[in-house]
C-alpha cells in the first residue's frame, strides 16, 4: 500500500507542477519565457555579482580602516623607539662615558639605527578585487548582440540558456575567489595587530631599561662624586684626573660593571631594526664585542 | 581529480612548533619573526582560478574521452563479434589487453619480443629426419586401418613357399591402382601368383615433403604432421614400381621430372589425388594450429599491427599532426607518419615471421571466412538487439533520474540521459545501413559493429563538447569551489594558530620582562646589587655578555688602557 501511496503522491505532485506552470504561463508569460531563454539564470548571476561586489567593498573598507589605525599605532611605537635610540646615544651614552672616564678610558663606537615604518609590511600583497562584467559575463541580456538573439532562436534557446548558465557559474566561482580575498584581508588584520603587540613589547623594553639606566647613572654619579670628594679630603692626587679603581669600594665597581653591561644591551637594542631586515648589528659592533671577548679569554688564566 | 590538490594547498602552520619557534626567538626579533610567517601563499587568487581552468582544458581529456573509447569499441567490435564464433576467444586478446598494450606503445620503448620464444623450440624436433624418425614419428599409422578406411577386405587366402622352403599362407585382396587403374594385389606373393603387379600404399604428398613444408611453421608440432601424413585423403594405392620411382616427390614434382612416364590420363589422376590430399591437409593444419596455440601468435601479430597505427592516431589527436616532425606541411607529416608505421610493421612483423607468415595468413583467413559463412544471423536477432539496447538505455536513464539531487545535479542528470539515449539511437541508425555494408561478407559485418561503436563515441563526444547542459562548467565550478574552500579553511586555521601562538608567546615574554624589570628597579631604588638583574635581562634578550663576573670586569679594567663598547 505504502508504495502505491508514494507513487500516487508523486503523480499528484507532478500534476500540480504542470498545472502551476500552465497557470504561470497564463498569468505571467514572461516568467516562462525568461526560463526558456535563460534570462532567469542571468538575472540570478547579476544579483549575485552585485552582492559579491557589495560584500567585497564592505570588507575592503573595513580592512583599510582597521589597517590604517593599526599602521598608525605601529608608526607611533616606531617613532617612540627611534626617540629612545637617539636618546641613548645623544644623552645617556655621553653621560656614561664622561662618568666612566673618571675611572678608565672608555668610549662607545658605532651609531644608532633609526627605522622608518613601511606600510607595505601590514598590507595584503596580490589582492585582486571583483572582476568586471567583461571578464565574467558570457552573455549580457541587457545588451544582447544580434548574433546572440539569432543563435538563441535557431537553437530553441539552448544557446542563450547555456551562456546564461555559464555566466552564473562564473560569477559563483568569483564569489569563492572573493571569499578568499576577504579571508586574506581578515588574516592580515590579525597579523598586523599581533605585530603591533610585539612592537609594543619592544617599546616597553626600551622605556623600562632606559629609565633604569638613568637611575643607575644617577647612583653611579653620586658614588663617583663621593669618591672624588674622599680623595680630595685625603689629599690623594688624581692621576690624569682618574680615580684609582683598585682603591675603590667594590660596590662602585659593581655599579660600573652593571652600567657597562647594560650599555652593551642598550647599544644592541639601539642599533637593531625591528621590522626590517636592515639594521642588524654592523661589523664594527661585532668586532668590538669580539675584542672584549678576546681580552677576557686571553687573561682568563691570570684572573683565575 | 581531488588527488591533485597539492599545487593549490596553502601550507598549514602547527601551533606547537610555532610556539616552540617563538620561544626560541629573542624578544627583540619577535616582530621580524612574526612578519615572516605566511598565513597564506603569495599566489594571486586569479592565478589559482586560471590553474583550475587549465586543469579542465588539458588535452589529455581528448584522449580520455574520445580516443580511448574509440579504440575500445574497435577492439570490442573485432573481438566480441558473435559472427566470429568466438574465434578470437581462442586468442589471448581481450579488449582491455589490446587497449592497454596498444596505448602504452611508443617507438622508443618497443622491444622485440612479440612471439613466444618457446614456440620456436618446437622447430627443433622437426628438423631431423631419417628412416628412424620416419618410422617412429611420422609413418605410424597401421596399414590395416588404412585398408578398413578404404573398405578393403582381405578375403583371399594364398599359400606359397618362402625363402627357407617352408609353406606359408597369407590373406590378401585385389585393389585398383589409383593412377593406372589396373588390378594389383596387396602382397608380392599374391601378385606373383596372379601375374599382376604388387600394390604399395603411397602417401600422395610424401612425408618428407610435408615435413619440409611445415618445418618452419612455429604453430605446428611433429605430432600434428603425423596426423596430416596419415590423413585418408593422403593415402592411395599404386604399383610398387611407380611408388619407388616417385620416392620423396609429389606428383607434380614427379610429372615435371618425368613428363613421359605417365600417360596424360594418368597424370590427370595423379594431380587430382594430389589436389584432394593437399586440401585435406591444409584444413587439418589449420585446425591443429588453432588448437595448439589458441591463435596466441596471431593475437600477438594483430596487436603488433595495431600498435604503431594507433600510436600515430593518438599522437595526432594529442599533439597535433606536426608533432615530432621537422616540417610545416600537415600532409607531409601525415605521410611521414604512415611511412613510420609502415616501416615498423615491416621491420617487426613481416620480417620476424618470414616464411611462416604465408602459412599463418593463408590458413587463418579461409578458416575465418568459413566460420563466419557458417553462421547466419537473421533479421529477427537484430531487432531483438535493438530492442534490448533501447531498453537498457531507458533503464539506465531511469536509474539516473531516480538518484537524489544532492548526489547528481539536475544538469548532470540531463546530460547523462541525453548521452545514454544518443548511444542507443546511433547503433540503431547504423544497423539500418547494415544492409548495404553487409554485402561485403566479413569486412562489412565487423565494420558495422566497429562503425556503430565509433559513431556512438563520436556522438557522445560531440555532445560532450557542445555540453548542452553546461555540465563541464558545473564540474569546473565545483572544483573551483572545492579548492577555494580548502584554501579559505587553511587561511582561517593558520590565522587562528598564528594569533593564539604569537599572543601566548608575547604575553609570556612581557611577563618575564616585567618580573626582571621589577627586580632591577627595586634593586636600584634600594641600593642593592643590580648585576644579577642585568644578566637576566641580557639572558632574556639572548644577548651574550662577555663580562660575566666582577672578576672578569676588574681583569678587563686592569689589562686595557682603553675600553671601547
Amino acid at each position: 500500500m505504502g508504495f502505491f501511496n508514494k507513487v500516487w503522491h508523486g503523480v499528484k505532485r507532478a500534476a500540480k507542477a504542470v498545472v502551476d506552470t500552465v497557470v504561470d504561463i497564463a498569468i505571467n508569460p514572461s516568467k516562462v519565457w525568461n526560463g526558456i531563454t535563460g534570462r532567469t539564470k542571468f538575472e540570478e548571476a547579476e544579483a549575485l555579482l552585485q552582492e559579491i561586489e557589495d560584500r567585497y567593498d564592505k570588507a575592503k573598507r573595513k580592512y583599510e580602516e582597521d589597517i590604517a589605525i593599526i599602521a598608525l599605532k605601529i608608526e607611533e611605537k616606531i617613532s617612540k623607539i627611534n626617540y629612545h635610540k637617539r636618546d641613548i646615544y645623544d644623552n645617556h651614552f655621553v653621560r656614561f662615558v664622561s662618568l666612566g672616564n673618571k675611572i678608565h678610558n672608555i668610549s662607545v663606537k658605532g651609531n644608532n639605527f633609526l627605522e622608518y615604518f613601511d606600510a607595505s609590511i601590514t598590507e595584503v600583497k596580490n589582492l585582486s578585487g571583483v572582476r568586471g562584467k567583461n571578464d565574467l559575463y558570457q552573455i549580457d541580456f541587457n545588451n544582447l548582440k544580434f548574433t546572440e538573439i539569432a543563435l538563441g532562436i535557431v537553437t530553441l534557446g539552448f544557446f542563450t540558456r547555456k551562456k546564461a548558465t555559464q555566466t552564473l557559474l562564473k560569477v559563483q566561482e568569483e564569489e569563492k575567489r572573493i571569499d578568499e580575498e576577504i579571508e586574506k584581508m581578515q588574516a592580515q588584520t590579525v597579523k598586523a595587530n599581533v605585530i603591533l603587540e610585539s612592537i609594543g613589547n619592544v617599546d616597553e623594553y626600551f622605556a623600562v631599561l632606559v629609565q633604569n639606566y638613568t637611575k643607575l647613572l644617577d647612583r653611579f654619579e653620586y658614588g663617583i662624586k663621593s669618591q672624588v670628594q674622599k680623595n680630595i679630603l685625603k689629599g690623594i692626587l688624581l692621576v690624569d684626573g682618574k680615580l684609582n679603581f683598585k682603591m675603590m669600594p667594590i660596590a662602585h665597581i659593581e655599579e660600573f660593571q652593571a652600567l657597562f653591561n647594560l650599555s652593551i644591551v642598550l647599544k644592541q637594542m639601539a642599533s637593531l631594526g625591528y621590522l626590517n631586515e636592515d639594521g642588524e648589528m654592523n661589523n664594527e659592533d661585532i668586532k668590538s664585542v669580539e675584542n672584549i671577548q678576546k681580552i677576557i679569554s686571553s687573561n682568563q688564566p691570570v684572573a683565575a | 581529480m581531488s588527488a591533485n590538490n597539492e599545487k593549490y594547498t596553502i601550507k598549514e602552520l602547527s601551533f606547537d612548533s610555532m610556539l616552540d619557534e617563538l620561544n626560541d626567538t629573542s624578544p627583540l626579533h619577535m616582530s621580524k619573526k612574526l612578519i615572516e610567517y605566511e598565513l597564506y601563499d603569495q599566489q594571486d587568487s586569479i592565478e589559482v582560478l586560471n590553474m583550475v581552468y587549465e586543469e579542465f582544458e588539458s588535452k589529455d581529456n581528448v584522449v580520455d574521452s574520445l580516443v580511448n573509447p574509440m579504440l575500445l569499441s574497435l577492439a570490442d567490435g573485432l573481438i566480441k563479434h558473435p559472427k566470429l564464433n568466438g574465434t578470437f576467444r581462442k586468442t589471448n586478446i581481450t579488449p582491455s589487453r589490446l587497449v592497454n598494450e596498444v596505448n602504452a606503445f611508443t617507438y622508443e620503448q618497443h622491444t622485440q619480443k612479440e612471439i613466444d620464444d618457446d614456440v620456436f623450440l618446437t622447430q627443433a624436433e622437426k628438423s631431423h629426419y631419417g628412416s628412424f624418425q620416419r618410422s617412429e614419428f611420422y609413418d605410424t599409422k597401421d596399414r590395416s586401418i588404412t585398408e578398413s578406411e578404404k573398405g578393403i577386405i582381405r578375403d583371399e587366402t594364398i599359400t606359397y613357399v618362402d625363402r627357407n622352403g617352408e609353406i606359408k599362407s597369407k590373406s590378401t585382396a585385389t585393389v585398383q591402382d589409383d593412377i593406372t587403374g589396373v588390378q594389383l594385389d596387396l602382397t608380392r606373393e599374391g601378385a606373383r601368383q596372379k601375374g599382376t603387379l604388387a600394390a604399395d600404399m603411397d602417401h600422395v604428398n610424401p612425408i618428407n615433403s610435408i615435413r619440409n613444408k611445415y618445418k618452419n611453421n612455429p604453430y605446428l608440432y611433429r605430432d600434428d604432421l603425423e596426423t596430416i601424413v596419415g590423413l585418408s585423403d593422403n593415402e592411395s594405392y599404386v604399383n610398387s614400381a611407380l611408388n619407388i620411382s616417385k620416392g620423396d616427390m609429389t606428383w607434380s614434382e614427379y610429372i615435371e621430372k618425368y613428363p613421359d612416364k605417365l600417360t596424360p590420363e594418368q597424370q590427370k589422376n595423379a594431380l587430382e589425388l594430389e589436389a584432394k590430399a593437399t586440401e585435406a591437409q591444409n584444413k587439418e593444419a589449420t585446425i591443429a594450429m588453432a588448437k595448439n596455440i589458441g591463435l596466441k601468435g596471431l593475437g600477438d601479430i594483430i596487436i603488433l599491427l595495431i600498435k604503431p597505427i594507433w600510436f600515430e592516431i593518438k599522437d595526432m589527436f594529442k599533439n597535433g599532426v606536426l608533432h615530432g616532425f621537422d616540417t610545416d606541411d600537415k600532409i607531409e607529416a601525415f605521410l611521414l607518419r604512415l611511412k613510420r608505421a609502415g616501416k615498423f610493421i615491416n621491420d617487426n612483423v613481416l620480417k620476424t615471421l618470414g616464411d611462416s607468415l604465408k602459412d599463418i595468413l593463408s590458413n587463418f583467413i579461409p578458416m575465418l571466412i568459413s566460420s563466419i559463412a557458417g553462421i547466419f544471423i537473421g533479421i529477427f536477432k537484430k531487432i531483438i538487439q535493438i530492442i534490448s539496447d533501447g531498453f537498457m538505455a531507458i533503464k539506465e536513464a531511469f536509474k539516473i533520474m531516480m538518484k537524489p539531487n544532492s548526489e547528481v545535479s539536475p544538469a548532470q542528470k540531463a546530460d547523462a540521459i541525453t548521452k545514454i539515449i544518443a548511444s542507443a539511437i546511433v547503433p540503431i541508425l547504423i544497423f539500418s545501413f547494415e544492409e548495404t555494408l553487409s554485402k561485403i561478407p566479413l569486412i562489412g559485418d565487423v565494420a558495422s559493429i566497429i562503425l556503430s561503436g565509433l559513431a556512438t563515441t563520436l556522438v557522445v563526444w560531440i555532445l560532450d563538447q557542445i555540453d548542452l547542459f553546461s555540465v563541464k562548467d558545473e564540474k569546473r565550478m565545483m572544483r573551483v569551489k572545492e579548492i577555494f574552500e580548502l584554501r579559505i579553511e587553511a587561511i582561517k586555521k593558520n590565522t587562528d594558530i598564528f594569533e593564539k601562538a604569537s599572543l601566548e608567546a608575547l604575553a609570556k615574554q612581557k611577563l618575564q620582562f616585567r618580573k626582571i624589570a621589577d627586580d632591577m628597579t627595586h634593586a636600584i631604588a634600594n641600593n642593592l646589587p643590580v648585576n644579577d638583574a642585568i644578566y637576566q635581562v641580557a639572558d632574556f634578550m639572548k644577548i651574550d655578555l662577555k663580562v660575566k663576573s666582577t672578576d672578569d670586569f676588574l681583569e678587563l679594567l686592569k689589562t686595557n688602557e682603553k675600553i671601547v663598547i
